[in-house]
């Protein structure tokens, strides 16, 4: 067993311990919490995933990342042990070439109760350490200098099971750490000096980033990712107003994210749609940043072979983004379907439905359909469109080239809301002057009869 | 009267003291095309005019169907049909609808280097959309087919090509103004 502990001296708020504690999950399955200031994470079983280096390299960037805005970001000290107690220390009171350590006789507490503060114990600890010293006993390695046999008797039962200890034989067993059932962080946009509200926009995208890398961190020790958010913006409280509802804008995604840049695009660009329809009524004095909705999914390991991960990453966030902004039904992948009908033979198939492959129509198709088909008129050897506002298009037809019947799908039921049965079309191709072909039809029965031509595509 | 900044540039690379001083410009990488030997430019605008532009988008997309491409319109006139026929792999090809919103549409599309073509068949409303696209591309290296009219004063456009028919056989030519904008690649 090899254990990591990363300490804080100045507490952290027991909240962002548990916050920091889940983003450590990623490295780690095995995660303790000492009350607010440690949390302990079990690396011997991943010891080949990761160098001692690279880990006290994200350690510090994760321990940075979940520390209050306006702190310097080295308060946390890391230390390392072959179990819980030891890695305490050695966090507590730095690091020390010497085989018997030099640190302070109180190390013995971080042996005696690696995971809780107990009162008691620390009493007892401290009763054994002014003894010691009495004794002329200055650190651990004096006291480890100390024959091993008789220490119960000489020293009491507690000396002995600390004796075991600090030699690794009598291990702490590892309290459960459940992280927090609801997802959720919350950024303080009030001056740390004077307290005051009101960022402007460069700092509170600044907030808004710590804000997103924290739950992407969250996001990635639970091995989930969002499917939903909701942001929430309080007004600071003033004196003699009444305090103002926090405004919450929900974010449904598209596709689940869960890289912070993309989660950090996708709120900004709510924020600015937000600020576009309405004016903020006050100061802005906190962020909250709630994960209403999650899908599982591992997040991608960068550059491992190549940079595919980081591409389908951003891909499922700019897909977010678009359906956000434009609808859903505006952002997708072509399906064929097996119709005659020209407008029905293919589908909108959403970006995370799978393809089914569709086989191509044998008669050549053009390249572009109009949304609903046009009015032509012919004038001799001129088809000619009259379009909104008056404005007229016109063709000089060189070649008729049909007609391909498409008759009615009788054998297909009808969808609800379709008024009158499709009627039979003969569709011709025809070559103009301008140089682009079109797609012309006319349907059977009285319209025919009429010469009535309905332009349906071209070619372009 | 003082020269004009094209004429007083030249002047200034022909001065024979100020030889070794230019670095020329390492040219843009550029996506092959069977029907324009010289490739299309990544990292570029390419404006696609002519009878035929949505058949020349279409030919360059089926010889490259492993590519990720997105089509994107304001209000879709593209039929998907018409592309399989074509050759096109429409499991490589995003189309987005973007009746409101289009440049910016466009614009995240290609600053998201995901896709290496981007069509855009609506045209851009002016020639700020335009610059901010060709800085876009410029970033992402992606090759941007523009296959709808240009807005006045499209100077960001560097290469235009002319697509039509001859005898039945689909041609792409270069327009009047590419040279201007090979010129200004050096």
């Amino acid at each position: 067993m090899k254990v990591a502990c990363l300490y804080f001296p100045a507490s952290l708020p027991p909240e962002t311990l548990r916050s920091l504690a889940e983003a450590c999950l990623r490295l780690s399955s095995q995660v303790a919490l000492r009350g607010s200031e440690a949390v302990f994470i079990e690396t011997g079983g991943s010891r080949m995933l990761y160098g001692e280096e690279t880990l006290r390299a994200r350690l510090r960037v994760l321990g940075a990342r979940f520390q209050a805005a306006g702190l310097p970001p080295a308060l946390a000290r890391l230390g390392w042990g072959a179990h819980a107690g030891e890695a305490l220390a050695h966090a507590r009171y730095g690091a020390s070439g010497d085989p018997l350590p030099r640190w302070p006789l109180e190390a013995l507490d971080c042996y005696a109760s690696p995971f809780f503060e107990d009162e008691e114990i620390a009493l007892h600890v401290k009763a054994m350490a002014a003894a010691l010293r009495a004794l002329g006993l200055r650190d651990l390695g004096a006291f480890m200098g100390l024959p091993a046999g008789g220490w119960g008797e000489r020293f009491g039962p507690n000396a002995a099971v600390l004796r075991e200890r600090l030699e690794g034989r009598m291990t702490v067993g590892w309290p459960r750490f459940e992280p927090a059932p609801r997802l959720a962080e919350l950024q303080d946009l009030r001056d740390v000096e004077t307290q005051s509200a009101g960022v402007d926009d460069e700092a509170l995208r600044f907030h808004l980033k710590r804000l997103c890398d924290r739950v992407a961190a969250r996001l990635r020790g639970r091995a989930l990712r969002a499917a939903g958010l909701a942001l929430e913006l309080r007004f600071e409280r003033v004196r003699g107003l009444i305090d103002l509802a926090p405004w919450i804008l929900d974010q449904p995604l598209a596709l689940p994210v869960a890289e912070p840049a993309q989660l950090r695009k996708l709120l900004q660009e709510r924020l600015e749609a937000e600020a576009r329809r309405r004016r903020l009524p006050r100061n802005l004095e906190s962020l909250g940043l709630t994960v209403t909705a999650t899908a599982p999914g591992f997040s991608p390991q960068r550059d491992a072979f190549d940079r595919h991960e980081e591409e389908v990453e951003a891909r499922d966030g700019l897909l977010s983004r678009l359906s956000q902004r434009l609808g859903k039904e505006r952002v997708f992948y072509a399906e064929l379907v097996p119709r005659h009908d020209p407008g029905r033979a293919w589908r909108r198939r959403p970006p995370l439905e799978p393809s089914a492959p569709g086989g191509a129509h044998p008669v050549p198709r053009p390249t572009r359909l109009a949304r609903r088909p046009l009015l032509l008129v012919r004038a001799g050897e001129w088809l000619l469109h009259w379009g909104a506002a008056g404005k007229a298009r016109r063709w000089r037809a060189l070649d008729w080239q049909g007609p391909e019947r498409i008759g009615s799908e009788w054998w297909l039921p009808r969808p609800s809301g379709e008024g009158l049965p499709p009627v039979d079309r003969d569709y011709w191709r025809v070559g103009t002057a301008e140089g682009t072909d079109l797609w012309v039809f006319c349907r059977q029965g009285e319209e025919a009869r009429a010469g009535a031509l309905w332009l349906q595509g071209w070619w372009a | 009267m003082p020269d004009s900044p094209s004429s007083a540039l030249r002047r200034l690379i022909e001065d024979p003291s100020l030889e070794g001083a230019f670095i020329s410009s390492v040219p843009r990488p550029r996506l092959d095309f069977s029907l324009h030997a010289a490739g299309l430019v990544q990292g570029g605008l390419t404006h696609l005019d002519g009878p035929a532009r949505t058949e020349a988008v279409l030919r360059l997309l089926a010889e490259h169907p492993a590519v990720q491409a997105a089509w994107v319109e304001a209000r879709l006139t593209a039929y998907p049909p018409g592309f399989v026929q074509r050759g096109v792999n429409l499991a490589c090809l995003l189309f987005v609808e973007a009746p409101e919103h289009f440049p910016w549409a466009v614009t995240e599309l290609v600053r998201s280097q995901v896709f290496s073509v981007v069509a855009v068949a609506s045209p851009l409303p002016d020639t700020m959309a335009l610059r901010r696209l060709q800085l876009a591309a410029e970033r992402a290296a992606c090759a941007v087919l523009l296959a709808a009219p240009l807005p006045e004063g499209s100077w960001p456009v560097r290469a235009r090509l002319w697509c039509g028919w001859e005898a039945g056989v689909l041609k792409v030519e270069e327009g009047e103004q590419a040279a201007l904008g090979e010129a200004a690649e050096g």
